[in-house]
């Protein structure tokens, strides 16, 4: 019983700060409606880190607050296997076989290349990953499961997320003019912005500055994207706890299954109750409401826990590398899209 | 037996989730 009060004051930290984050990303959206005025949709996430990190290294953590904030981790998985609710596996059957196929282009290419960047510019391997899973699915909600499970640290983890939001940002400016000064259609714009956007939020956002129906394409293309995170956190997880494994002698099977992370397989298990129809539309907001708020908790305490220190350490080369491969990723697409789109005329 | 927090996460998940589906729980607004 000791135990549970002593996480008490470090739980009412991470809620504070994360309610902190989601009210900045709410006054924000509320100034620039009431202003008109098209602000970009900075999420809580990146609040919710950025007030844990000031506070963390500037006044510093007191002792009291210390074992509360180290429960993030399991707000962390909680989230992850909650957000399950949100891939349905049905959404990728929705969208038609070319879309598709762009789809696994996008995906492979997006791996490729940001994997081949980071090891070129000797970044480290675990933050390729979160980069290359972040820039090829779909931002935030990827690095935050692939976080977990290849057990990347807090700042790789940070750093990822922030490169992928402030790419999506610019993006949220730069796509809807690229695509009038190319007379694109709605159709192909909206395949365009779900494929070359990362985060949910911001693809859709993209897709609606240009039409409706760019909007539902742009969604049904990201949702696509999305509905593989699964699989790609699966061969990740795989990968990395195939890797640890190297200084290890002993049954093999057994190993992997102690380093896998299981919550991926609760992951699976939700995302495959909510394709079948276990869950109704209601219960589903619920659920991924529920992730949302397990996230609040989680970001709040990556920022507690992130070392500025330790981030001067990568220096600007994650940031340049994710800025790279995202222009390269947005030309390809583009040029895919763009292509396709006047040999088949839509 | 200590269970790890991965466990941890997916049994309060699924207790969580089926509180939802039988309707235990109210309306989680976000």
């Amino acid at each position: 019983m000791t135990g549970i009060i002593k996480l008490i004051p470090g739980l009412a930290l991470l809620a504070a700060i994360g309610l902190l984050g989601k009210l900045t990303e709410q006054g924000i959206a509320n100034y620039g409606k009431a202003h008109h005025m098209r602000l970009p949709n900075i999420e809580y996430v990146l609040w919710a880190i950025l007030y844990g990190l000031i506070l963390s290294n500037t006044v510093g953590v007191p002792r009291v607050f210390r074992a509360g904030v180290a429960t993030y981790e399991f707000w962390l998985k909680l989230g992850i296997v909650f957000l399950g609710v949100r891939f349905l596996l049905g959404d990728v059957l929705r969208l038609g076989g070319l879309s598709l196929g762009f789809v696994a282009i996008e995906l492979a290419v997006s791996i490729l290349l940001m994997t081949l960047l980071g090891k070129w510019m000797g970044l480290n391997p675990k933050l390729t990953s979160l980069l290359a899973i972040g820039s090829s699915i779909c931002g935030v909600s990827a690095i935050i499961a692939a976080k977990g499970a290849i057990d990347a640290e807090d700042e790789d983890a940070s750093y990822a997320i922030a490169a992928i939001l402030a790419l999506g940002a610019f993006s949220l400016f730069a796509f809807p003019a690229i695509g009038h000064a190319l007379g694109m259609s709605d159709h192909a714009f909206g395949l365009w912005a779900g494929l070359a956007v990362d985060n949910t939020a911001e693809a859709t956002a993209a897709g609606a500055l240009y039409s409706d129906t760019a909007a539902q394409f742009a969604v049904l293309a990201k949702t696509t994207r999305n509905a593989t995170i699964g699989f790609v956190v699966l061969g990740y997880a795989l990968y990395w706890a195939r890797k640890s494994q190297k200084e290890f002698s002993g049954s093999r099977s057994a190993f992997l299954w102690n380093k896998f992370p299981k919550f991926v397989l609760g992951f699976l298990v939700i995302s495959f109750l909510a394709t079948v129809g276990v869950f109704t539309k209601a219960q589903m907001a619920d659920i991924a409401n529920l992730s949302r708020w397990a996230f609040l908790l989680t970001f709040a305490g990556v920022g507690l826990q992130t070392n500025i220190r330790e981030l001067r350490k990568q220096g600007l080369r994650p940031l340049a590398i994710g800025a790279i491969g995202e222009f390269v990723i947005a030309g390809l697409t583009l040029a895919m899209v763009f292509g396709a789109s006047r040999a088949f005329t839509f | 037996m200590k269970l790890s927090v991965d466990w941890w996460s997916v049994i309060t998940a699924f207790s969580v989730a089926a509180l939802i589906k039988l309707g235990v729980l109210p309306h989680i607004p976000w």
